[in-house]
């Protein structure tokens, strides 16, 4: 008796023995493995690639086991596992508590779990955490393709779940799985747009990924390395029509500070520190500093980015979101970007008007020693421009275009205290930075405010000629840096590449191409560029990737209002609520219709549904079926009492009985197509028809 | 309650009559849903918020699926064979109506059986093990099926009015007795002669002797007896009731193939001789009701069971 109870004897670490039909087979466990492997694929891209490792380890395991050549993994083996991918995690990322190495934990338990899954309820639980595993990649990407990968992941894992709900192959797991899914589109669409978008209830770790743009401080050659990629900035869409190419230039910052080498951003809380007084001085909140008038509307969709800058093409006016406006005219996010963003802006399209008297002062700072004779050919230069700042910068431009200065995205370095002088007047070559840094250099010698300014210009225009083309798409290989120059009462923009090089901001930076390094990291999207049909078709796909993240990945509470305001003039947070149990209602109901509907006879013989509508009509003239009477003989029982219809009455008997009890008949029916059944239906309402 | 809530066999089952209830991994599946959805929010995160609707869809949808597989279904039980005490009620389940229904559980007692119906149809075997004799009912049925997600479990009860008959174990007695050598008696007819040999005659018929005396094959013919008859009588057997009773039921089975005619005695009860199907049903059940006429309900047979199943598993 003991031994008979199994469970006695069994430790409290061994599981129940599993009866043969709560055990998975090699079906269900080849489709959890593959399932695993889609999740894990939609990792791999941010995660290490050994991570593979533990999927076909215990891959490989599973199957020894199962041809009983290893014992199941003892909770030692599985511990050991365990314990060695957050090792690796470890190593990999320095600490554990990073969301990286969170999901990355997660990942290797959900692989390893294919070790204990022995029964039924194991391979559902496998396919439940395949849910978050999967949902935990759209913290990385949220884009189209992700979405139709996590589809594909996501119907496999659905059929695994139906599969161990009892389908007997694939084929009939996958077809259960389509109708699910088509099934359950039209109450997901409708609880997505009409779910109440809530605000985070609490503060989550954030992935900190590497970032590629603009950089805090600038020495020559930054901007060199941004020319190498091609991955998107962001994208602008105008509400008007498109500015000209030698018009975008989109303002991100500014740099004021200069050690000699390097210049760097003069931030709120710099000067703050450093000059006092109150935090407004720097940045206000709410409506731009700037009084110009706007003459650019544009909604921007922004790239992930760490930081809070925002680019904006001239100085910034107003937007729709809560932003700083920085006093050098540039606009502050109020925190970092970690998922692609909308903001719409205004803005004036031209440097900023005012600048008080400390800005102008903190723009002419220099250092004390170094590039002697920048210096001096500066004040040379405005000695011919008879201190008339308009003159002096006219004189710079003719120099840099006279001179034999190049343009090129692979200068010599410049190494010491004095590179303005050595790019100057020894190697004569560079890109925007060295220009627009030698520039600020020689107006701040000769006494002219001046300004560093760092963004973008250009951008490639996108969209069809139906919407017109209202649509930029700026990549990094679009950054440049320019000046402003402080004279008259104002500031002006001032690009000295434009004497060297009139192409690119005349067209934007493809002109480039063919130089060496230009895109030099973009590989085959670089030939893809140069071949008109493809570059066709990648512009289709950004617009629809565009489209995709303004209406799907962008579908915030704000566009939930802006759609209900759309369709009904109005909006109402209690709307939202009302819809998603307006849609739960309606889905009830349908649910109930259906039911109701279908239960009356579900499976009741036709023949037997078209004898009832036919005794029914006789019950009316007393002629009614008696208690247990069967169809046949309540039939002839008719017959004998109306002489007058008796052949077609016993012919009824007949083909009524065919039809009931004859099974081969029926079988035979279904066979070839349900002929010989609506031959006898056909026969049955002719004779009904005579009958009455 | 139960029989309240349950069908009768071969009506299809109607939607008031199935239950639903969501299953442990359904409500794994409603905090995995509240799982994500708290991702989407807190990362603001549209594809979670997609992905957590969809889950949702999934479950509200997987239950019209999963009633749609089971209502309208039709259940019948087939005595296949008969049953002795100690040995196994063999049934057959046949389950009809929707063209295509698929994983539905049945289970009777202690027993379970998957099934399919296939083109409007499905069956198959089940064995419900039997230690006691005399007349059953069965429990009700359950059908039950976790298609297609197994987030829900729709069951309904299905009471078959099907009494069973469960006869006594056969078993003769170890010493042969009396009454048994009148049985064998009749296993050869007279002998009526010689015939040539066919290919196929049992060897033991050949008349080897004619063989050696003229090198011609010939089998001897017996003539089909004349059927003996026997009585069997309780009084005549021993040991206990119980023994008595399965020595009876093995001496009809033995009979029966030996194609005798017999009758049976028994304390209070006298069947005449006779033979054929009706009778041998006759004799076996008096000999399965004897000592109570009463129908039993089938848990009494199992608490018989049990104790012998665990003796049984504790022997493997």
């Amino acid at each position: 008796m003991t031994r008979a109870h199994g469970n006695v004897s069994r430790r409290w670490w061994q599981r129940k023995p599993l009866t043969p039909d709560q055990a998975l087979g090699w079906l269900e466990l080849r489709h959890l493995f593959i399932g695993q492997c889609l999740v894990l694929a939609l990792h791999l891209l941010w995660m290490p690639i050994w991570l593979a490792l533990p999927a076909l380890l215990a891959a490989l395991w599973r199957f020894q086991q199962l041809r009983a050549r290893v014992p199941r993994a003892g909770i030692l083996l599985r511990l050991a596992a365990v314990c060695l991918v957050a090792a690796g995690l470890f190593l990999e990322y320095g600490q554990m508590l990073r969301l990286e190495a969170m999901i990355g934990l997660l990942v290797g338990i959900y692989l390893l779990k294919l070790l204990e899954t022995d029964s039924l309820r194991d391979g559902r639980v496998v396919c439940g955490l395949g849910f978050v595993v999967l949902a935990s990649a759209f913290l990385h990407d949220q884009g189209p393709v992700m979405a139709a990968a996590a589809i594909l992941a996501a119907g496999w894992l659905i059929g695994g779940l139906v599969l161990i709900a009892g389908a007997r192959r694939s084929g009939e797991a996958l077809r259960e799985t389509c109708w699910l899914m088509g099934l359950s589109l039209p109450l997901m669409l409708g609880l997505f747009v009409l779910f109440p978008r809530l605000p985070p209830l609490w503060n989550v770790p954030q992935l900190e990924e590497a970032t590629t743009g603009l950089t805090d401080s600038v020495s020559p050659g930054d901007i060199a390395a941004l020319g190498r990629s091609d991955e998107l900035a962001f994208r602008a869409r105008f509400d008007g029509a498109l500015p000209a190419a030698s018009e975008r230039y989109w303002r991100v910052y500014t740099l004021s500070l200069f050690d000699g080498v390097r210049w760097s951003r003069a931030s709120p809380d710099r000067l703050q520190s450093a000059l006092g007084g109150p935090a407004s001085r720097y940045a206000v909140r709410g409506r731009g500093v700037d009084g110009g008038s706007p003459r650019h509307r544009y909604e921007l969709l922004l790239e992930p980015d760490p930081r809070p800058w925002r680019p904006s093409l001239g100085a910034p006016l107003s937007s729709d979101q809560e932003a700083r406006y920085l006093v050098d005219g540039t606009l502050e996010g109020m925190s970092s970007l970690n998922t692609r963003a909308l903001l719409k802006l205004s803005s004036s399209g031209q440097p900023p008007l005012a600048a008080p008297q400390w800005m102008q002062r903190l723009d002419l700072l220099l250092p004390e020693d170094g590039n002697l004779r920048a210096r001096a050919f500066a004040r040379d230069l405005m000695h011919q421009a008879g201190g008339d700042p308009q003159g002096f910068l006219r004189l710079l431009f003719q120099h840099f275009h006279r001179q034999p200065y190049h343009y090129t995205l692979t200068p010599p370095r410049l190494e010491g205290m004095n590179r303005v002088d050595d790019f100057l007047f020894d190697s004569l070559q560079g890109y925007c930075t060295h220009y627009a840094s030698t520039t600020v250099f020689l107006a701040r010698a000769a006494g002219i405010p001046a300004r560093m300014v760092a963004g973008y210009l250009g951008g490639e225009a996108q969209g069809g000629a139906a919407s017109g083309e209202r649509e930029l798409s700026i990549r990094q290989y679009d950054a440049h840096a320019w000046v402003e120059v402080f004279h008259g009462g104002r500031w002006h923009r001032f690009d000295p590449t434009a004497a060297v090089a009139p192409e690119r901001i005349a067209q934007g930076a493809l002109s480039l191409q063919g130089q060496p390094g230009f895109m030099a990291d973009a590989g085959l999207r670089a030939f893809t560029l140069n071949n008109s049909m493809l570059r066709d078709l990648r512009r289709q796909w950004e617009r629809f990737e565009y489209r995709w993240q303004r209406s799907v990945v962008g579908f915030r509470l704000e566009q939930q209002r802006s759609l209900w305001q759309r369709m009904f003039g109005e909006f109402r947070w209690e709307w939202l609520v009302w819809g998603v149990l307006g849609l739960l209602a309606c889905v009830v109901l349908v649910g109930a219709v259906l039911v109701l509907w279908s239960g009356r006879e579900v499976t009741t013989h036709a023949g037997v549904r078209a004898y009832r509508r036919l005794a029914k009509r006789l019950e009316r003239s007393g002629l009614g079926p008696g208690p247990g009477e069967a169809p046949g003989s309540h039939l002839r029982r008719v017959a004998r009492l109306q002489p007058e219809n008796v052949k077609e009455l016993l012919q009824l008997s007949e083909v009524v009985e065919q039809w009931i009890y004859n099974d081969d008949a029926q079988e035979g029916a279904s066979h070839a197509g349900g002929s010989s059944s609506r031959s006898m239906r056909r026969q049955w309402s002719a004779l009904c028809r005579k009958l009455s | 309650m139960l029989r309240r809530m349950s069908i009768a066999g071969g009506e299809a089952l109607h939607h008031a009559r199935l239950m639903i209830l969501p299953t442990p991994f359904g409500l794994f599946w409603a905090v995995l849903v509240c799982m994500l959805l708290l991702l989407g929010i807190n990362y603001e995160n549209s594809l979670a918020h997609a992905l957590a609707f969809w889950l949702f869809s999934l479950a509200v949808i997987s239950i019209f699926r999963s009633w749609r597989n089971l209502a309208g279904v039709r259940v019948q039980l087939i005595a296949d064979g008969e049953a002795y005490a100690g040995g196994e009620l063999r049934l057959l389940v046949r389950l009809s109506g929707r063209a295509r229904a698929r994983a539905i559980d049945v289970r009777l007692g202690n027993s379970r059986q998957r099934l399919e119906i296939h083109a409007g149809e499905g069956s198959a075997p089940m064995g419900l093990p039997v230690a006691l004799r005399g007349q059953f009912t069965l429990p009700p049925l359950t059908l039950e099926s976790r298609w297609p997600l197994g987030l829900v479990r729709l069951w309904s009860w299905v009471a078959i009015e099907m009494p069973v008959m469960i006869h006594p174990c056969p078993q003769m007695p170890a010493a042969p007795q009396g009454s048994r050598n009148t049985l064998e008696q009749v296993e050869q007819g007279d002998f009526a002669g010689l015939r040539r040999y066919v290919a196929g005659d049992p060897p033991a018929h050949v008349a080897w002797k004619h063989w050696g005396r003229s090198g011609e094959l010939v089998t001897k013919r017996f003539e089909t007896p004349a059927r003996p008859s026997l009585w069997l009588d309780y009084e005549a057997c021993h040991g206990d009731m119980e023994q008595r009773l399965g020595e009876l039921t093995a001496r009809v089975l033995a009979a029966e193939k030996s194609q005798a005619t017999y009758g049976l005695r028994l304390p209070g009860q006298t069947l005449a001789i006779a033979s054929g199907g009706a009778h041998r049903r006759r004799v076996l059940e008096a000999l399965a009701l004897f000592g109570g006429e009463t129908v039993l309900p089938w848990e009494v047979q199992q608490q018989a069971v049990a104790p012998r199943e665990l003796a049984g598993r504790a022997k493997t």
